[in-house]
């Protein structure tokens, strides 16, 4: 019953999107980002979104994945949507509505700030759903590697971030059992006093605290057993491959970012 | 290929010793049963043998390396070890992953990484669940993998600490058979950890564990003799030798003490065609 | 209290693409008193079905009766009396365990239940006794203890509600021999002296051949045998196909039948009774 939850919903596809290096995906999202934030022009704005849109194609991906990727957010982008209809006061009144008058530039700045967000989620999860968390994990770890000599432990956090994506199901079927026994012992989580409510949570997270403790405590004694001693003389099982593939959809961004900023003035 | 010379184990210094004085060998390509109730010492000899734990007093000696702070790195080279619960020891976040995680440790090359994991799997035959994630697996496929995972790194012994109590009757038959398969193709010592006394009749020798000391040692068949010490200590003798003393008693008398049922069929079989 | 399921259906996460049936038509009774056993490999829906006695899920169509009480696909503000009336042993009972002493843990049923405290803990001298633990443990944390010991708190706090039926799923689980004669003969006492409804999942045939009086065999949601345990596992070859094996005492039995010719009826002998009578029988002569 907990197979619906996916963290970071990627879906297995086979796709020029899928095939391409995280890091590349990763570097790329990044710099989207940043560019977004630039864009101020309505064909700025077209030609990242025919790069978004581009990419979704291409990942194969069915649409209506992405779509309902992006539903608990589209309260957010139509909310600020019409709080920027309303609050922004400049240009010239273009109709009034209960008596409330709405200004042009109030139109071209809402369309802006929520395409903008569009825009963010739309890339992200074009990210997520279509690398591995795991494969994100060793691009963050490559990345990151530089760092490691002003001694940020970029390995210890690595491997971190890997165990939690390994535990959380675990971790979720656990909360499950625990709350169906607490459960049948006559606790109610969802009524009663406050009071009452606490203890409630109490009764679920001290034995799940327990038990993931205890988790821990196996999981090092096992890593201790096959070897493990942090990152003294290790070697890596996954591989991160930049292909031509990769260099090709570097140039082809490159070209957008330079198209970018000619159209954005 | 294990020696154990008076060796003193305690959790902390005011409770008593959790091995006392333990003084014992297992021989190359060995297949020996450890069994004893719950708290009679054999996890701890267990974490004793690949240095996990150190000993308070006395030596331990692996392939005639001995054991100390300085060769425990070695040592668990040697010795690799699957533990009870199949879901605290898996690592990785693919079946893959999880083998190679161990050759990693190690430094050992990708290359070499990819062909060794590959060969684990298909000796374990989960090679076909190579890309599956662990929460996808059953318990005795998980045990399967961990198994894998130490066969990559190619050690001489494999310790299975209690690995079957967690599995249901399929998953347990499923690590017994990985085990009897693995025997016929490899050498490799095998110390099999269990209080089921069923389990460890596939053993080549059973040493039973009583309050930190061995308690007895010898061939399944001499062991289960022992029927009612052995339940004063807290085990259980398999259903076919209690079966046995029934008959035993009332005259029914057989070449060797059957281990399993097929042995008591075939035998009664002989005997009551020549009766 | 009569335990009745009609046609119940249960389906995990419908009309979603995760959607899957685990309990397809399911209809049977356990009566009063009975000690009935469930038998089904992982995913066999055990306990998904065990989880509609006391109301954790609700079924998706069809009707469990639990004694006077119903449970339909619509909500019910009862369950609570319900839950006192059936406990529940999960599986790795001493999982849910948390509070700072054995006492409060022992006591936090009858805390939730609205049950008068003082005569719940009147009784905890009397509980402690059945589940096979001494008085001293009440106030230490129930962290402290082994294993076992904390299993038979965890037992013990489902007691001290009083239920009038109890659930148990693989009460045995990672106990040594010695650990699961204990539990198994605290449950035939809870089942012959208290007369409480015995409902008990179990991968151990033995198990339930020597307890239950009810066996229900469960394979892929669907209820596919059900009877007295020795007639159920007459039905070697059907078990087999849904990957279940037969007690080893019965399975010797009918090799002997079959290689030797040797007629032997399983009475609930012990192990060496069943020696002898195969003796006996050989000295008989087979009919071969």
């Amino acid at each position: 019953m907990n197979q619906s939850f996916i963290i970071g919903q990627y879906v297995p596809k086979e796709s020029p999107v899928h095939a391409l290096d995280a890091r590349t995906k990763l570097v790329i999202v990044f710099f989207y980002v940043l560019v977004t934030f630039s864009a101020e022009t309505l064909s700025s704005y077209l030609i990242l979104f025919l790069f978004a849109a581009f990419g979704a194609v291409m990942s194969r991906v069915h649409p209506l994945f992405i779509v309902k990727g992006l539903r608990p957010i589209w309260f957010i982008i139509i909310l600020t949507f019409i709080l920027h209809l309303f609050i922004q006061r400049q240009g010239e009144v273009l109709f009034s509505i209960f008596g409330y008058a709405i200004y042009d530039q109030a139109v071209i700045q809402a369309a802006i700030i929520s395409s903008r967000l569009f825009l963010l989620i739309l890339m992200t999860s074009l990210l997520t759903l279509t690398t591995t968390p795991i494969s994100i994990t060793d691009a963050v770890e490559t990345l990151l590697k530089p760092l490691k000599s002003i001694k940020l432990p970029i390995h210890e956090l690595a491997l971190m971030m890997s165990i939690s994506l390994r535990f959380i199901p675990t971790l979720i079927e656990e909360t499950d059992k625990i709350s169906k026994a607490q459960a049948s012992r006559g606790i109610d989580f969802r009524t009663g006093k406050w009071r009452d409510r606490l203890k409630a949570i109490f009764a679920l997270l001290i034995p799940l605290f327990i038990s993931a403790f205890k988790r821990a405590e196996d999981l090092a004694m096992a890593m201790e057993a096959r070897g493990y001693r942090g990152d003294y003389g290790r070697t890596k099982f996954r591989e991160l491959k930049f292909t031509s593939l990769d260099l090709i959809v570097f140039l082809l961004f490159i070209i957008i970012v330079i198209g970018f900023f000619y159209f954005n003035g | 290929m294990i020696v154990f010379n008076k060796v003193s184990y305690s959790y902390d210094k005011n409770s008593g010793n959790a091995v006392d004085e333990l003084s014992m060998s297992i021989e190359q390509n060995e297949w020996i049963a450890l069994i004893g109730h719950n708290g009679s010492g054999k996890s701890t000899l267990a974490k004793l043998m690949n240095g996990l734990l150190l000993p308070t007093s006395g030596t331990i000696s692996v392939d005639g390396l001995s054991l100390s702070e300085d060769t425990y790195w070695e040592i668990r080279k040697k010795v690799g070890m699957v533990f009870q619960n199949p879901e605290n020891q898996f690592v990785g976040t693919t079946v893959m992953d999880d083998v190679a995680f161990g050759l990693e440790n190690l430094g050992v090359t990708r290359e070499e990484m990819v062909k060794r994991v590959s060969a684990a799997l298909k000796e374990v035959d989960m090679y076909s669940f190579k890309d599956q994630a662990p929460n996808r697996l059953s318990g005795g496929q998980k045990q399967r993998v961990a198994i894998a995972g130490i066969l990559a790194i190619m050690p001489e012994v494999i310790i299975f600490d209690e690995a079957s109590t967690m599995l249901d009757p399929n998953g347990k038959q499923e690590l017994l058979e990985t085990i009897k398969g693995l025997r016929k193709t490899k050498k490799m010592t095998i110390v099999y950890i269990t209080h089921d006394l069923s389990e460890a009749a596939y053993a080549d020798r059973i040493i039973v564990m009583n309050e930190g000391r061995q308690w007895m040692s010898g061939k399944p068949r001499e062991v289960f003799q022992y029927q009612n010490e052995l339940s004063e200590i807290g085990l259980e003798i398999p259903l076919i030798s209690s079966i046995y003393a029934g008959m035993n008693e009332h005259g029914v008398k057989l070449e060797k003490e059957p281990l399993h049922m097929k042995e008591l069929v075939d035998q009664l079989w002989k005997l009551s065609s020549k009766m | 209290m009569e335990i009745v399921f009609e046609n119940v259906d249960f389906i995990y996460q419908p009309n979603s693409p995760f959607s899957h049936q685990a309990l397809k038509d399911i209809s049977l009774t356990i009566k009063d008193g009975d000690y009935a056993a469930f038998i089904g490999h992982t995913g066999s829906g055990k306990s998904t079905l065990l989880q509609h006695l006391n109301g954790i899920l609700r079924p998706t169509s069809g009707t469990v009766r639990i004694g006077d009480f119903e449970l339909t696909t619509k909500k019910n503000n009862e369950i609570k009396s319900l839950r006192r009336k059936v406990g529940v042993v999960f599986q790795y009972p001493e999982h849910q365990l948390f509070e700072e002493t054995v006492e409060k843990d022992i006591l936090f049923g009858p805390k939730n239940f609205g049950m008068d405290v003082e005569e719940a803990k009147h009784n905890l001298p009397t509980i402690l006794e059945e589940v096979g633990l001494p008085t001293d443990v009440l106030q230490r944390s129930p962290f402290e203890l082994s294993g076992g010991q904390m299993r038979r708190v965890a037992i013990a706090g489902v007691l001290i509600t009083e239920p009038n039926v109890l659930i148990l799923d693989e009460p045995t689980a990672g106990l040594d021999p010695r650990g699961r004669k204990q539990i198994m003969s605290l449950i035939d006492s809870l089942h012959k002296k208290k007369r409480m409804t015995i409902i008990l999942v179990t991968h151990h045939m033995e198990d339930v051949l020597r307890h239950a009086n009810q066996a229900f065999v469960l394979n892929k949601g669907e209820l596919v045998m059900q009877g007295e345990p020795v007639e159920v596992f007459q039905e070697e070859e059907r078990l087999r196909k849904i990957g279940l094996g037969i007690p080893e005492e019965l399975q010797l039995i009918n090799q002997l039948k079959q290689t030797l010719g040797l007629p032997i009826t399983y009475l609930h002998q012990s192990p060496s009774e069943l020696g002898k009578d195969i003796a006996k029988a050989l000295h008989a002569g087979g009919n071969r």
